[in-house]
Order: C-alpha cells, then sequence, then structure tokens
C-alpha cells in the first residue's frame, strides 16, 4: 500500500521535470540551431520580459475578451436557436436543414470572409469565435431538448404546469446535461477559432504575438506564446467545469 | 363504507373507449372498454405485460387521446392533462435536477403558492411518507422504495381527485413493496381519494383494491370484474388468510389464460 502510493508519487511527479530537463539537454547539445529551438530556460526568460513589459498581459486581455464575447454570444445563440428547432416542429422543418447544411463548414475557412466582411478589428474575431462555438452548442441543445424523457413531461403536465413552465422548468433542465457538454467542447473549439483569427491578422492577442514572433525569428516568443495559450484554454475548462460543480450539483450525481 | 360519504368527487366514467396507435403496424391497445369508477374507489386493473393497461392509465391522465368513445371525470370529458389527475409512474419520473423538497414543492410552485404555505404542504406530505430529514437530497441519492414515496408525497401535494399508478411499485423488492402497499392503503384510508392502479402482481390487486379488472391480452377489454371483499384495514397477515387464497386462485387461473395468450403459446 505504502510502496504503491509512493510509485504513484513519482509517476504523477516526475515525468514534467524529466521532459524540461530532457528538452534543455537536447537544445543544448548543439544537435540544432538554439535560436530556433530554444531551451525551456531561454523561453522562461522571454516569458519573463514578456511578462513585465506588460505586452503579454495587454495580449491576454485581448484575447481573452474575443474568446468571452464571441463564447457568450455563441452559445446563447446556439440554445436559443437549439430550444426552437429541438422542440417547434415548424422551425425544426425551416431551419433543421439550413444549419445542417451550414454545420459541416470549418468554422477557420470563414477566416477570409471575416476579414473581408468585418475587417481585421475585433468583429472579425467575434465573428469567427461564434461560428465555431455556436454549432456544437446548438446540435447538444438540440438532442437534449427534443430527447427529453416524456414522463418529465408528462409528471410536469399532470402536476399542472402548462407549456411556458414546462418549458422553464422542466425541459431546459432536463437537457442540460446535453448542453453542458456542447458547452464543453466549445471552449477548445473558441481557442481554435481564435488562433486562426489572431494569425490571420491582428494588432494584438496571444497568438497574434506568436506570429509577429516568428516574423522576426523569436521562437522564444513563440513558444512562451504557446504555452500561455495552453494555459489560458485549461484554466478556462477548469473554471466551466468549477462553475457547473458549483451551479448543477445534481449533474455529477445523475451520471 | 362510511368512507364514501366524505368525497362526491373523483367519478370515472369510461364508454366505448378504443385506442389505436398510428404507425406503419397501427397497434390496437384497447378495444371498446367500458367502466365506472366511483369516488373514493381504489381500483386495480390487472392484465399481463403489454396489454395496454398502462394506455388506459395514460388516456385517464390525458396524454394519450382517445381513438375513439369517451372519457369523463365528474361528468367532464378529459382532453388534457391536469392537476386534479396526478399520476405516479412506473420509473418514479422525479426531477432528478430538484432536490427531494423542490419535487414535492412542485405543484404548489406551478399553483403560484406562497413560499412558506408551499414549504408547510411540502412538509407535511413528506412526514406522511416518513421522508423527513431528507429535504435536501438529491432523488438520485435515495433508494427506489423513497424514490416512490417522494413521488406520492409529489401527487399528494397537488390535492388530486384522483391518485393514477401505474405499476409504481414494480421494481421494488418484495419486502419493500409490500410496506409501499401498506404506506399507500393507510393513505387512502386517510384522505379517500380515488385511485386507479395498475398492475401485473396478483398479489399486489388483491391487496390494495376493492375491486379489480381483470384486461384480457391486447387489445385490451374487460375479461372480468372481481370485488375484494376482504375486510378493511388490511395488513399483510390477510396474504395468508383463507378466502385470500381462495381470491388469488380465481385470479390467477382468469390471469394465465391471458399470459398464454399473449405469449400465444398452445398446449
Amino acid at each position: 500500500m505504502k510502496e504503491s502510493k509512493y510509485r504513484r508519487f513519482l509517476l504523477v511527479s516526475l515525468p514534467v521535470p524529466l521532459f524540461l530537463l530532457l528538452w534543455e539537454l537536447i537544445a543544448r547539445s548543439g544537435f540544432y540551431n538554439i535560436n530556433l529551438f530554444p531551451p525551456p530556460t531561454i523561453v522562461a526568460s522571454a516569458f519573463y520580459y514578456m511578462l513585465i513589459s506588460g505586452e503579454l498581459l495587454r495580449d491576454i486581455l485581448a484575447s481573452l475578451t474575443r474568446v468571452v464575447v464571441g463564447y457568450l454570444l455563441g452559445s446563447s445563440m446556439g440554445i436559443i436557436i437549439g430550444i426552437l428547432t429541438g422542440r417547434i416542429k415548424s422551425f425544426q422543418l425551416a431551419f433543421g436543414q439550413l444549419i445542417q447544411l451550414l454545420r459541416p463548414i470549418p468554422p477557420i475557412s470563414y477566416v477570409p470572409l471575416a476579414i473581408l466582411w468585418f475587417g481585421l478589428g475585433e468583429v472579425s474575431k467575434y465573428f469567427l469565435v461564434f461560428v465555431g462555438v455556436f454549432f456544437p452548442v446548438w446540435i447538444n441543445t438540440h438532442l437534449g431538448v427534443s430527447n427529453v424523457e416524456k414522463t418529465y413531461i408528462w409528471a410536469a403536465k399532470s402536476l399542472g404546469a402548462g407549456n411556458r413552465r414546462t418549458l422553464c422548468e422542466v425541459i431546459l433542465p432536463a437537457s442540460l446535461p446535453f448542453i453542458i457538454a456542447g458547452m464543453r467542447t466549445s471552449i477548445a473549439i473558441a481557442f481554435y477559432c481564435l488562433v486562426a483569427a489572431e494569425i490571420a491578422g491582428a494588432f494584438s492577442g496571444v497568438a497574434f504575438r506568436i506570429s509577429v514572433s516568428h516574423l522576426v525569428f523569436r521562437v522564444d516568443k513563440m513558444m512562451a506564446g504557446l504555452v500561455v495559450l495552453g494555459v489560458m484554454s485549461a484554466i478556462a475548462d477548469k473554471a466551466f467545469t468549477f462553475f457547473v460543480h458549483k451551479y448543477v450539483p445534481w449533474y455529477d450525481m445523475s451520471r | 363504507m362510511i368512507m364514501e360519504v366524505f368525497s362526491n368527487k373523483g367519478k370515472i366514467i369510461v364508454r366505448n373507449l378504443s385506442v389505436v396507435f398510428k404507425g406503419n403496424k397501427g397497434v390496437h391497445a384497447i378495444d371498446q372498454l367500458n367502466f365506472d369508477i366511483q369516488p373514493g374507489e381504489f381500483v386495480c386493473f390487472l392484465g399481463t405485460t403489454g396489454c395496454g393497461k398502462s394506455t388506459i392509465l395514460n388516456v385517464i391522465a390525458g396524454f394519450v387521446h382517445p381513438t375513439s368513445g369517451e372519457v369523463l371525470l365528474d361528468a367532464q370529458p378529459i382532453t388534457a392533462p391536469s392537476s386534479e389527475r396526478g399520476i405516479v409512474f412506473q420509473q418514479h419520473a422525479l426531477f432528478p435536477w430538484k432536490t427531494v423538497l423542490a419535487n414535492i414543492e412542485f405543484g404548489s410552485k406551478i399553483h403560484e403558492k406562497k413560499k412558506e404555505e408551499r414549504r408547510l404542504i411540502a412538509k407535511r406530505y413528506m412526514d406522511l411518507v416518513g421522508l423527513s430529514g431528507f429535504e435536501n437530497s438529491y432523488p438520485s441519492q435515495l433508494s427506489g422504495g423513497m424514490q416512490q414515496r417522494v413521488g406520492i408525497a409529489r401527487v399528494l401535494a397537488n390535492n388530486p381527485t384522483v391518485m393514477l399508478m401505474d405499476e409504481p411499485f414494480g421494481s421494488l423488492d418484495a419486502q419493500t413493496r409490500v410496506i409501499m402497499q401498506e404506506l399507500l392503503l393507510d393513505i387512502w384510508q386517510k384522505f379517500h381519494k380515488t385511485i386507479i392502479f395498475v398492475t401485473h402482481d396478483v398479489d399486489e390487486a388483491l391487496f390494495l383494491a376493492d375491486r379489480i379488472l381483470i384486461l384480457t391480452a391486447r387489445p385490451a377489454q374487460i375479461k372480468k370484474e372481481i370485488k375484494v371483499s376482504l375486510p378493511r384495514p388490511r395488513t399483510y397477515e390477510i396474504l395468508t388468510s383463507q378466502k385470500y387464497v381462495s381470491l388469488k386462485k380465481a385470479v390467477m387461473e382468469l390471469i394465465r389464460e391471458e399470459s398464454l395468450k399473449a405469449l400465444n403459446f398452445k398446449r
């Protein structure tokens, strides 16, 4: 028992330092150009200078705003349209086909169009994140809302609920697990779209910084940017599950 | 019985009820069904699996529309679900996103009752079904028997005239089932609502009902009506009485005929 705990500790805590050490050694060995493949210590110092110059925080703030605005717009629209197509037959007939046709288009392929339509400003970033987030949230909401167990709806109606109360008190919460799943998948997609949008043309942002650092061969700054993006996306995901756990306590129990 | 003086609401009349489900096969679930249920009566529908007995309940609840015929509650035709006809489902159908208390309060909330009043009503019925202390639990944290007790309390808190019960104890173990049946009889004796109870369990029907309507295999028709003249209040002890055993024998023979028919079993 004690031995296995020790083993577990080693297995969990060793890989990251070992990975960094190996990276450092290879990068410093002269095996490859150190400027193109900088070791973690150099990346860390690049990160430090980006941080104290204030550049990094400005970039993070810019990227974060884009992701949050696009994500909130995309997911709230996805939920609203999902409820409509999932619950109202005529809506499903009218828009179901259309949305199904648009859905398989990879969101990143809208980049040139977004730039033509909305320029290089913030709107085109919001638009791309919106497109990326909307479809998975819509399809999940649609599935959740249209597959609510019949007995829940019957129970509500036989307890006196009308259509509106049934929607708010039963159909929405019953499909919440689906909506949550769609919204969680969309977090990662929102970051993909952000990166595509910023690389295609922007004046600030973490992915923009990676892109301009590439033009001046600052691979250390590029790598620092990658790490920041990874951490941002991971924190967003953790924050999401934290809020779900806090405000939808039955979600974990019902699975 | 004296009880019948208390309530004069909850009379159900069913005339020439037929239900055919649309679809490529067009399942004929109910055929020309006729029966009356008196206010405050406890009636069991007893039938084999898939005979259409749940469909009868769903029509009375207003979930399923008759293909032909009419269903009346206190002389009013039933067209839609309503809180005067509460239902306890086979798979409890409690809202998993609500706590036990919120589930029981659901009906009062829909009827715009004040918070204090809601709480008061809910607590009363939680006490009645012996669930005090579980207010803040979620349904998934309860055992099957407790879940069904919440289901019963949720319906009672809404004060319906008729309680519809769709094999509510079917998934419980035998011991828990008997305890739940006794609890239900207690409740019925207290409130004297009309109860329509669907089951395929002969013992359950005999133990609970004033009257058993035995259904044929699909399409459901009434094969035979049995008056259960066992004394009340009933406890588990009657399960071994002479009278009970002879009644059970008669009912089992009838239901067995239908089971064999349903299975297309010829010997």
